[in-house]
């Protein structure tokens, strides 16, 4: 399999597109998580139920912080990733570099 | 050196706009504490023994295929990075991605199982996202349905000679979508409407989860196939072996 730079630069404006429209035609709205809403879902079929664990530890306003943290060690781990498997593929006897 | 250049500066347009987008607000799949305890005690006694077994089989890659460690390392990234991404849907809410379908398709399902457990067990931890005692339930839907669609998906679509690229593509498309309504499925199992019963919980939750995932779920289906491609290059150098790369 291997895509050619034009597929590639139409999926990744597809990527964009996608990411970009909801705001652009949906100005006023607050986009609120999906998980949220379940949960009023959840309190609208049974008012009474009361959520019986609480979370152990709450990062309160470190939590914008802690999801930088995480995307940052994903996108993190993957540039290191690809950088390690070019050095690796530059250093044995090269066979085939024209692909 | 060209191709990499331009291979770096495309994940940085990428990173850029998902930046400029996206808002990490609140919980993510089940918030802790919103399974009645009898669910969510089914869902870790569910969950646990494809843990366990995958857990084995992580082990095995570390014995016995190193050169896939790599893999496993660009499975876990990736998840952790596009878990941590909340993007807003056309329906005027947001939600995040999974990630689980690359791992499922280059590692296989059960490695991938532990993969999507580490994350959601980061999440509960250090974010409040997610929960302890609803981690069973969601371990099951993201790690277990997730990983265990985009496997099937991609076998099946090989199998009937799709091109490569569509077949990764529905394979973590699926796998994302897939995830989302399980989740509507536990939420409607443990909270039956008074009136409609299973089936009108099940559509309100549906309406709530599956269909805003689904543009999200078009982006994790085109952001595997642009990182499978990526890795297939090495392949080609010999660099890595698995199966899934190998055949066809």
């Amino acid at each position: 399999m291997k895509l050619s730079l034009i597929t590639k630069i139409v999926l990744v404006l597809l990527v964009a597109a996608i990411i970009i429209v909801p705001p652009v035609i949906l100005p006023n709205a607050t986009f609120t998580g999906a998980d949220n809403q379940g949960s009023n879902a959840i309190t609208s079929i049974d008012p009474n139920y009361k959520p019986w664990f609480e979370s152990l530890f709450n990062p309160g306003d470190m939590e914008k912080n802690l999801f930088h943290f995480q995307q940052a060690l994903g996108i993190g781990g993957l540039i290191a990733c690809f950088v390690y498997l070019n050095k690796k593929s530059k250093k044995p006897s090269k066979i085939d570099e024209s692909n | 050196m060209k191709k990499i250049k331009k291979s770096v500066a495309m994940v940085g347009i990428l990173t850029f706009l998902v930046i400029i987008v996206s808002q990490p607000v609140n919980a993510m799949h089940i918030m802790e504490g919103f399974l009645p305890i009898g669910w969510a005690v089914f869902w870790w006694a569910m969950s646990l023994p494809f843990v366990a077994f995958g857990l084995y089989k992580v082990g095995k890659i570390f014995k016995d295929k190193p050169e896939q460690k790599v893999l496993l390392a660009i499975a876990a990234a990736f998840t952790f990075a596009l878990s941590a991404f909340k993007l807003p849907s056309v329906t005027g809410s947001s939600s995040h991605m999974t990630g689980i379908g690359l791992g499922a398709i280059i590692l296989g399902p059960f490695s991938t199982v532990v993969i999507g457990t580490v994350a959601l067990l980061f999440q509960a931890l250090l974010l409040a996202h997610g929960g302890i005692t609803t981690l069973g339930a969601n371990v099951f839907s993201m790690a277990i349905v997730g990983s265990f669609v985009a496997y099937g998906v991609y076998k099946g679509l090989l199998k009937l000679n799709c091109p490569k690229p569509l077949t990764i593509f529905f394979a973590a498309f699926l796998g994302d979508l897939m995830t989302y309504v399980t989740t509507s499925v536990q939420l409607a199992l443990a909270f039956p409407d008074p009136i409609g019963g299973f089936v009108a919980s099940l559509v309100k939750f549906m309406l709530i989860f599956a269909w805003t995932q689904l543009p999200l779920a078009v982006v994790e289906g085109i952001l595997t196939v642009l990182v499978v491609n990526a890795i297939y290059k090495y392949n080609e150098k010999g660099l890595l072996s698995n199966e899934t790369f190998t055949d066809h």
